[in-house]
């Protein structure tokens, strides 16, 4: 099983995504958990011991601290969690951004969960 | 009364040639005349004086001949009218008390005439008497003589003194001319010639080759009129530039002016251009629902009419189509939203006054701006507080105007926060904006706080001036805020800042309900 965590301002991503892999959540192969900003997620993993998550995904623009700042603080303090940048903002600056920050993948909005799920599954299983 | 500078002249030959005539016609005869008199009387004294002398030597050396000899020394004078020789006998009366003096004639030339003894002189007539006294008799020589000679000689003084007053007052008439030519007549011409140059006739000069104060006064005057027409002509032409410059000037205002609109249509294009970008990627998240959430109810209904689905299944699929049609419905009107938003700014016309939900507009205009910046640069973070006033319903606004203004105030905010997080490292600030509505009692007050690099009082005073601007060269037209305040102007609201270097800003719009 992989265990993801999910980074957006948009409530309506947690729905979204239920829907999207009810199937792998049914048979048990993905566990979901939310949050709504930068500073939850970062919360949340720090009460998490040990970190059974392997992969975050996160937008980048949030109010408050953004995906990038996220990607930062996660890759210095759980170099070994995977991260991947879903955006909106799919320009060239944001992208060499989060790579030079050392993010895993980079997808842009709207969400192709066909591929996100390809990407999932090869980014958790290595 | 106006007297003319030629009539003294003439007043004042005229009475010095009076004045002379005067002296030469009265005074100077009567005093010669005077005169005349006395030497006459004196030098008839001496020959009365001189003929009893001799007289008395004659009586006294009893040479009656003699006596001829002495009265023969006057004889031969053409004035003379007569003399005579007086007999002075002093008679005692009896008792030898007292005594009379009597004068008797004892000869006279011309014989025949009769002579008062006692004869004084008159105007006709000079009488002399010189005394002699001899041991023979006593008695006087009494001679006449006639005034005539003085008569004339008065005639002759006379004839003189009018002759010479003629010549004077000629004299006196010719100086007159003289000097009424020599004074009065360049003056006048000088006068005129003043006269017209103050009417404007620089081509005047005048000629006057005497080397007196007057020819002096010509070479000023002259040398004047010179400078004058010099002067003019240095005024006129440089008028003429003065004309020019201001042609220039004018065109340059012109240029200035289309410029200007090309500039705040540039500044429309540019907030314009930035928002688009934010936009354009905000409405990413709404169309990321719409598709995602229609393609699962598509499959969701696939899933519906599958044979091995359940009821108890079915229930569940059409409740979760239902909550996503509700979601698309949801997304679908906020991508709405986000294009009229951006449609409005792009508005070139005068928009007209409809009620607005500030409050929900305000939410809308922050989001967009946040996003804007964030588009422009991903690292920026921000906290957003809202502190909006719920008594405050629709208001009477332009919205695109108002929509303008706080996007463009909230730049601002973003800008100085920014930049205080770029420049500082206080490890205590939270870069933070504060976006709050207040329903006043006849005014709805929009405020929008941040705590970023603030603002100078020096530049405050020129906040909302035109082209002023503090970024750097490229980034900022400077026209921002001053459009910003002209919108709220013609709404009839009023805009106003208040700041602290180093702390913060905030700007408060005030409108008026």
């Amino acid at each position: 099983m992989i265990k993801i965590m999910i980074v957006d301002d948009e409530q309506d991503v947690e729905s979204l995504f239920m829907q999207r892999f009810r199937k792998d959540l049914k048979s048990n192969q993905f566990e979901f958990h939310f949050a709504f900003s930068a500073e939850s997620a970062t919360q949340y993993l720090s009460s998490l011991n040990p970190i059974d998550i392997v992969l975050i995904l996160s937008d980048i623009n949030m109010p408050g601290k953004s995906g990038l700042d996220l990607l930062k603080e996660v890759k210095s303090k759980f170099p070994q969690l995977k991260v991947m940048m879903v955006t909106a903002y799919g320009d060239q600056q944001n992208y060499d951004k989060a790579f030079s920050l050392g993010a895993d993948d980079f997808i842009t909005k709207p969400i192709d969960f066909e591929q996100l799920r390809e990407k999932i599954v090869s980014l958790g299983g290595t | 009364m106006r007297i003319t500078l030629k009539t003294k002249i003439w007043l004042t030959v005229l009475s010095v040639v009076m004045m002379f005539a005067f002296f030469i016609l009265f005074y100077f005869p009567i005093q010669q005349e005077k005169y005349l008199l006395k030497n006459f009387n004196k030098e008839i004294q001496n020959l009365a004086n001189t003929v009893a002398l001799g007289v008395k030597i004659a009586i006294t050396e009893q040479n009656f001949e003699g006596v001829q000899t002495a009265i023969d020394f006057v004889k031969g004078d053409p004035h003379l009218r007569f003399i005579s020789i007086l007999q002075t006998d002093t008679i005692w009366n009896d008792n030898h008390s007292s005594y009379n003096i009597k004068r008797t004639v004892f000869k006279t030339y011309p014989d025949g005439i009769n002579i008062d003894v006692n004869q004084t002189s008159n105007d006709s007539i000079i009488v002399k008497e010189s005394s002699f006294n001899t041991s023979l008799m006593n008695g006087s020589i009494l001679l006449g003589f006639s005034t005539n000679e003085i008569v004339d000689s008065k005639k002759q003084i006379r004839l003189t003194s009018l002759a010479v007053s003629l010549i004077v007052f000629i004299v006196g008439i010719l100086i007159g001319f003289w000097l009424a030519r020599n004074i009065s007549v360049p003056v006048l011409a000088l006068r005129d010639a003043a006269n017209r140059v103050g009417e404007g006739d620089l081509s005047q000069r005048v000629n006057n080759y005497s080397r007196d104060e007057i020819g002096e006064l010509g070479v000023a005057f002259n040398r004047m009129v010179n400078d004058l027409e010099k002067a003019q002509e240095e005024i006129k032409s440089s008028n003429i530039a003065l004309a020019k410059a201001n042609d220039e000037l004018q065109l340059t205002v012109e240029n200035l002016k289309s410029t200007q609109a090309q500039l705040i249509q540039s500044e429309k294009m540019a907030s314009l251009g930035q928002l688009t970008a934010g936009i354009a990627h905000e409405i990413q998240n709404p169309l990321n629902f719409v598709n995602n959430f229609s393609e699962l109810s598509a499959e969701l209904i696939q899933e519906y009419e599958a044979s091995e689905t359940t009821n108890e299944d079915k229930i569940e699929i059409i409740k979760d189509i239902k909550s996503n049609l509700e979601k698309i419905a949801h997304h679908g009107k906020r991508a709405d939203r986000i294009v009229k938003g951006m449609l409005m700014h792009s508005r070139e016309q005068k928009g007209e006054k409809i009620p607005v939900k500030i409050n929900q507009q305000l939410e809308e205009d922050t989001t967009i701006a946040f996003h804007g910046i964030r588009a422009k640069n991903s690292s920026f973070q921000c906290e957003i507080v809202k502190d909006f006033d719920d008594k405050i319903d629709k208001v009477n606004i332009i919205p695109q105007d108002i929509n303008r203004v706080v996007i463009n105030l909230l730049n601002n905010a973003f800008y100085a926060v920014s930049e205080r997080a770029n420049n500082e490292n206080e490890p205590n600030w939270k870069p933070t904006v504060i976006v709050s509505t207040k329903h006043l009692i006849d005014v709805i007050s929009i405020g929008i706080e941040d705590n970023g690099t603030g603002i100078s009082d020096e530049v405050k005073e020129k906040i909302f001036n035109p082209f002023f601007t503090t970024k750097p060269t490229g980034e900022g037209t400077g026209l921002g805020l001053s459009i910003c305040y002209d919108i709220i102007k013609s709404h009839g609201g009023e805009i106003k800042v208040q700041s602290e270097y180093g702390k913060g800003t905030k700007f408060t719009i005030d409108l008026k309900i």
